[in-house]
Order: C-alpha cells, then sequence, then structure tokens
C-alpha cells in the first residue's frame, strides 16, 4: 500500500515536471536592438476586438510545444530576418514595449476552426497598423512539423509587412498558380517564402505579386520599406576593402569571389540587392571563398547564422 | 477551326477589359473597383459615436451599426472597432494616431471574413479614400 502511494507521488511529480518542461516558453530575441518587433506566441489566450471576431472571442489554445521545438522555429525563422532592424521575440514584454506601429503578434495555436483549414492567415499590412490585430498559424494542419511551422510562420510575418504572394502567370499575363512554389526556375531547389515555402529551400525574392503581372514585388525592399520602417540593420559601407563583422573578416572582394575569414562554422546566403539569392552555403572555420559567377556586381548582402551568433552585412563587391 | 478562334479572341478581349477596368496607381498599389472618397470630419464622427448609430461617410456610403470596442494604445492611438449592419454585416476597423506636431492619421479596413470582396481606407496627399477590392489583397492565408 504505501509502496503504491509512493508510486502515484512519483508519478505524480514525474507528470507536473513534464507539463511544466511543456508550458515553458524559452525567452528569445533575435536582434534586441531592434525596437519594431515581431512577437512569436506559443502560449495561447483570447482575442477579442480584433477583425478575426466576426463571431465573438476566440479562445487560442497555448501551442503544447515543447521548448527545444520552440527554440528550433524562433531560430529558422529568424534566419529569414537577419538582414532587418527587426526583432523576433518569444517574450510578451519586449512586445509590450514596442511601439504600436512596428509590432505584430503571430499566435502559434493547434486549431483554427473559427476560419477553416488552412495554415495560418494573417492581414496584409497589419504590423504597422497600430491596433495589436495577430496573425495566425495552426498547427495541426502542418502535421506538428516544426519545418512547416517556421515557414508558414515566415510567410505570414510577410503578409503582415505588406506582403501579396508570389503568384506565376503565363506570357498573356493570365495567372497560373497565385501561389508560386519556384516554377519561375526549374533548375533550382528554391521556392519564394511568399509562395509555397514548404517543400524547397525558401527565400525572399523579387517576382510578380497576386495583385498582377504588371508589377514587380521586390519582398526585402518591401519589408525595410514604408509604412514598416524597419530598414536594414548595417549601413553600407562602400570601397572599404576589408571589414570585420562579429565572427567574420571578410579578406578580399573582387569580381566573381569573396574571401572571408570565419572564426566558426555559419550557414550563409549570399543576395544582390534585388533580394535575388545567389549562392548559400556554409562558411568554415578559418578560410572561405565565396562564388557567385552569376551575380552582378555592386552591393551585395551577406547573411550568416550560427548556433551563437548571426548577422547580416551589406558588402560593395568590387 | 474558326470558332474557336472566335473564342480565343473574345476571351482575350474580357481579360483586356477587366484588366483596363482595374486602376492599380491611385491610391495603393493593388487593383480596386471602386472608391469614396471621406472626410477626416466623418471618420472624427464614428470615433464620436456611441450605441446604435448611421453617419454618412460620402455620399455613396453610410455606417449603420454598433460599436464593439473603443481602446486607448498609448495616449496617441485609439483603435475602433464596428459592427455594421448595412454592409452586409462586415467589421469596420479603424486606427487613429497622432504624432508629435499632433498631425491625426487614420487607417482601417471593412472586412466579413471568407467574402469575396472588402474595403481598405487608404490615404493620398491629404485626401482619405475607402477603395472596394478583393479580399484576398487584404487578408491571405
Amino acid at each position: 500500500m504505501k509502496r503504491s502511494a509512493t508510486h502515484i507521488i512519483l508519478l505524480g511529480l514525474f507528470t507536473t515536471t513534464l507539463l511544466s518542461v511543456k508550458a515553458q516558453t524559452p525567452i528569445l530575441n533575435s536582434y534586441p536592438a531592434a525596437a519594431a518587433t515581431v512577437y512569436l506566441d506559443f502560449n495561447g489566450g483570447v482575442v477579442d476586438g480584433s477583425l478575426w471576431n466576426e463571431h465573438g472571442k476566440i479562445v487560442a489554445e497555448p501551442a503544447g510545444l515543447a521548448p527545444t521545438t520552440i527554440a528550433w522555429i524562433h531560430k529558422k525563422i529568424a534566419a529569414h530576418f537577419t538582414l532587418f532592424n527587426l526583432n523576433i521575440t518569444t517574450d510578451p514584454a519586449v512586445y509590450e514595449r514596442a511601439p504600436v506601429h512596428q509590432r505584430i503578434r503571430i499566435i502559434f495555436t493547434p486549431e483554427g476552426d473559427w476560419w477553416g483549414p488552412a495554415p495560418g492567415v494573417s492581414a496584409i499590412g497589419s504590423f504597422a497598423w497600430g491596433d495589436d490585430t495577430p496573425a495566425w498559424v495552426f498547427l495541426n494542419y502542418l502535421s506538428g512539423n516544426p519545418d512547416y511551422i517556421a515557414a508558414s510562420a515566415t510567410h505570414q510575418i510577410g503578409h503582415t509587412l505588406g506582403l501579396q504572394h508570389q503568384s506565376v502567370y503565363d506570357s498573356y499575363g493570365i495567372m497560373i498558380s497565385e501561389l508560386s512554389g519556384g516554377e519561375n526556375n526549374v533548375l533550382s531547389n528554391e521556392a519564394p517564402l511568399m509562395g509555397i515555402p514548404f517543400y524547397k529551400t525558401a527565400s525572399w525574392s523579387s517576382g510578380t505579386p497576386s495583385t498582377g503581372p504588371g508589377s514587380i514585388q521586390n519582398d526585402t525592399t518591401l519589408i525595410a520599406g514604408s509604412p514598416n520602417g524597419i530598414g536594414y540593420r548595417k549601413s553600407l559601407s562602400a570601397g572599404a576593402p576589408a571589414k570585420t563583422m562579429d565572427g567574420i573578416h571578410i579578406e578580399k572582394q573582387y569580381a566573381g569571389t569573396i574571401e572571408l575569414n570565419s572564426t566558426d562554422d555559419y550557414a550563409f546566403r549570399l543576395y544582390d540587392i534585388s533580394g535575388r539569392l545567389l549562392t548559400q552555403g556554409t562558411l568554415r572555420k578559418g578560410w572561405n571563398q565565396i562564388q557567385a559567377t552569376t551575380a552582378s556586381e555592386g552591393v551585395l548582402i551577406l547573411q550568416w547564422y550560427g548556433d551563437s551568433a548571426s548577422g547580416s552585412e551589406k558588402i560593395m563587391r568590387q | 477551326m474558326n470558332t474557336l478562334k472566335t473564342w480565343l479572341c473574345i476571351c482575350t478581349l474580357l481579360c483586356c477589359l477587366n484588366l483596363a477596368a482595374q486602376n492599380k496607381s491611385f491610391p495603393e498599389n493593388i487593383p480596386y473597383q471602386s472608391r469614396y472618397e471621406v472626410s477626416p470630419e466623418s471618420l472624427e464622427n464614428l470615433f464620436k459615436a456611441t450605441g446604435h448609430f448611421t453617419i454618412p461617410l460620402s455620399p455613396d456610403l453610410a455606417i449603420t451599426g454598433t460599436v464593439q470596442s473603443r481602446t486607448e494604445k498609448s495616449n496617441s492611438v485609439t483603435n475602433l472597432l464596428i459592427q455594421t449592419e448595412n454592409l452586409n454585416g462586415a467589421m469596420l476597423s479603424l486606427s487613429r494616431s497622432s504624432n508629435t506636431n499632433g498631425l491625426v492619421h487614420y487607417t482601417g479596413h471593412l472586412l466579413k471574413l471568407h467574402e469575396q470582396k472588402g474595403m481598405l481606407l487608404v490615404e493620398k496627399e491629404g485626401h482619405y479614400y475607402f477603395i472596394r477590392t478583393e479580399q484576398r489583397y487584404l487578408v491571405a492565408e
């Protein structure tokens, strides 16, 4: 009897520990220096007084994800915003302190029955509205897959920052697909984040938006510009032959090649100024050479991220 | 074969007419079907409204509805949510903010979830317009 009671107590303690671990959201910030904030809300809550509340209050259940999964999702999302003067946080206090016209709350919750079958939904441009209209990511529709969750969240954040879908049109301007899956370049394994970002390497892109084939949507320019007013993290220092970033030292820049010295292993992406991904890969500790033979000369943007640090830098390729 | 060509020509012509009918340059870079100019005074009247009300915003657009909530995010930002009755029950969300110089700016949108059309309040050169557009340009998955 005494033994059974001990087992019950131990089981209870174990369950309580598991639940408390699951309930804890790690406090993470990708770029605390920035005032503009995207708050990843895994805690759930009641939403009222927004355009989503046609049928009354919405009770959002907590995401129910493990802290390690949340940290991983945060890291994946933050990697897409290293270019911008924008903080991706899981801290509600940081969100509350952010300027009302430069913040958005992304709610991660299992169900979105009030909306319908979709991986998420958001109001385009709501980051700058100032009324705290949240955006949504519905986990059950994403099979609980952290890769898909991060991709869907990044896509929704893009909408809140004013981005429309990247679409595909035929030569007559007739829409073939509202969501581009990277069909414009069948040889690449890349897709636009504002298209279908789940099955290929996804990045910001410059292409024809869902509003019509007559204009080009440059994702990175729109995110950084008005009305979001985010801007880029660091200013251009053109002409400098060598410069030091946290963990990376640019040794040489010349046509077709950039040479870097890295203090650790980092993943990197190299973009041109229009947001087109030129190349990506891994920087190994020590000397590295990046070659992008198709790149235009001029201003390029190097993004890099590792376990301990990340950053981005505009560089001038001479 | 000639019939097929004729139909193809008609379809192409209709598509061109449809694209031409969508003004993309003003006031926002999204296609829209119609627009209503509204005065800042009429928008301000919405912020003063209580309970059930009818307020004309332009000769062709009036709002009949009920104030659902009015919140102040800070000293400079006030948000208003109105459940309309005459516009298919859509929710009108308005935000009024003022900068340090006292200049007031309004943003807003009128949406009924899952409907095809919606409206967006935009400002151009000191004038405010509600533009009627595809809702997929305002809310997206």
